[in-house]
């Protein structure tokens, strides 16, 4: 069997790459020490795959809107052109894994669980941001699965912590020498292109990342309904549906750690990064 | 409405390509897309409060707003207009150093 070896959830804003100088120095210097925290884990962990859910940004998915979509080409490139600007990041070739993907899609059918793929996905922040962050020199393979977040339809939050018991199967079926990682990101509350930009719902937020970290997943299901997760923004903040993801690899029993919280206007998001205690 | 519609509409102003045809001929822009009259009246002028209440999403209509030169102030305060809430002068402050 492979190993699940760790797993993190981070925000992915532009901001915390491409224009860090706006937030304030107090928080940028946490939010940068909370990235240097989970890359030093991540580095500690020698994984040999990072697994990415991350939500499309209607880059790729509006003709066509699959609720999940696993990147399954060879070689991936962060960020798309339109995004190098912005994210002040230049577009590069990443590594992909062809056979863990292909893989994660046949044993999700197996259990129940129908995932799109394709070759030929656009990624802009949802995972340049957090592999510079963890992975500056990519040294790690990535298979990206882009979420549906910001679409209509989007599936619930029992779907995405279903998707990370899947990504868990598929990590039992790899060669027993194997180690992966698994990072969910986006969110937390923000609200870009709608009518709360620059607006943050920190009591959201807080209560989001207590009962993440505590592995509450009753209580998630019970409060954090599609309906309440849009109300701080639908532009932004169905992103944490993507933190349902690692939770459901690790199972709720895995004790989970806060590196940090920053509500960050000039970002226009809520940061929360947290990492699962795993053993290795 | 062809919520669909307008939203292809708005996502290709994205290309500047594609928003400089649309400003040099917006009636000719929009004959591919079968619109309707109210659809077209509200992309033609820029009403992306009248779209934001129609239901279209914000993730389509900023591109309509770009192409229309509005700043991201402009664009949140006339979302805010549409929706029924108050201007909020932190969140404007923000937005116009953006």
């Amino acid at each position: 069997m492979g190993k699940l070896v760790a797993a993190f959830a981070a925000s992915h804003a532009p901001g915390q790459a491409g224009f860090p100088e706006l937030a304030a120095p107090a928080k940028k210097e946490n939010v940068y020490k909370a990235w240097a925290e989970l890359r030093k884990k991540f580095e500690g962990a020698k994984p040999d795959i990072l697994v990415g859910v991350s939500n499309d940004h209607l880059q790729n998915f509006h003709r066509v809107q699959p609720p999940f979509c696993v990147g399954t080409a060879e070689s991936h490139i962060l960020p798309r052109q339109a995004y190098a600007k912005m994210l002040r990041l230049i577009p590069h070739p990443v590594r992909g894994h062809v056979a863990f993907a292909e893989s994660l899609v046949r044993v999700a059918a197996e259990n129940g669980v129908d995932l799109a793929f394709s070759e030929d996905l656009q990624f802009q922040d949802e995972f340049s941001v957090p592999k510079h962050f963890l992975d500056p020199e990519d040294k790690v393979p990535l298979v990206p699965i882009l979420t549906n977040c910001l679409n209509r339809n989007q599936p619930p939050p029992e779907r995405f912590y279903e998707l990370g018991r899947i990504i868990a199967k598929a990590i039992e079926r790899r060669p027993p020498a194997e180690r992966i990682a698994v990072i969910g990101t986006g969110g937390l509350s923000h609200d870009p292109t709608g009518p709360n930009w620059c607006l943050i719902d920190e009591n959201f937020d807080r209560r989001f990342l207590k009962l993440i970290v505590e592995g509450d997943i009753e209580t998630l299901f019970r409060e954090f309904t599609l309906e309440r997760i849009f109300q701080p923004g639908k532009g932004g903040t169905p992103e944490v549906l993507n933190w349902f993801a690692p939770l459901g690899a690790v199972g709720v029993r895995t004790k989970a750690t806060l590196l940090c919280y920053e509500p960050v206007p000039e970002w226009a998001t809520g940061m929360g990064y947290v990492c699962w205690e795993l053993q290795n | 409405m062809s919520r669909y519609k307008v939203e292809e509409l708005c996502l290709a102003l994205a290309e500047s390509t594609n928003a400089a045809r649309f400003k040099n001929d917006p009636e000719g822009f929009m004959v591919n897309y079968s619109l309707k009259d109210e659809e077209k009246e509200a992309i033609q002028k820029g009403d992306v409060g009248a779209l934001y209440k129609m239901g279209v999403s914000t993730q389509a209509i900023i591109f309509l707003s770009r192409a229309f030169g509005h700043d991201n102030a402009t664009y949140v305060s006339k979302l805010r207009e549409a929706a029924g809430l108050p201007e909020v002068k932190e969140q404007m402050d923000i937005l116009r150093k953006r």
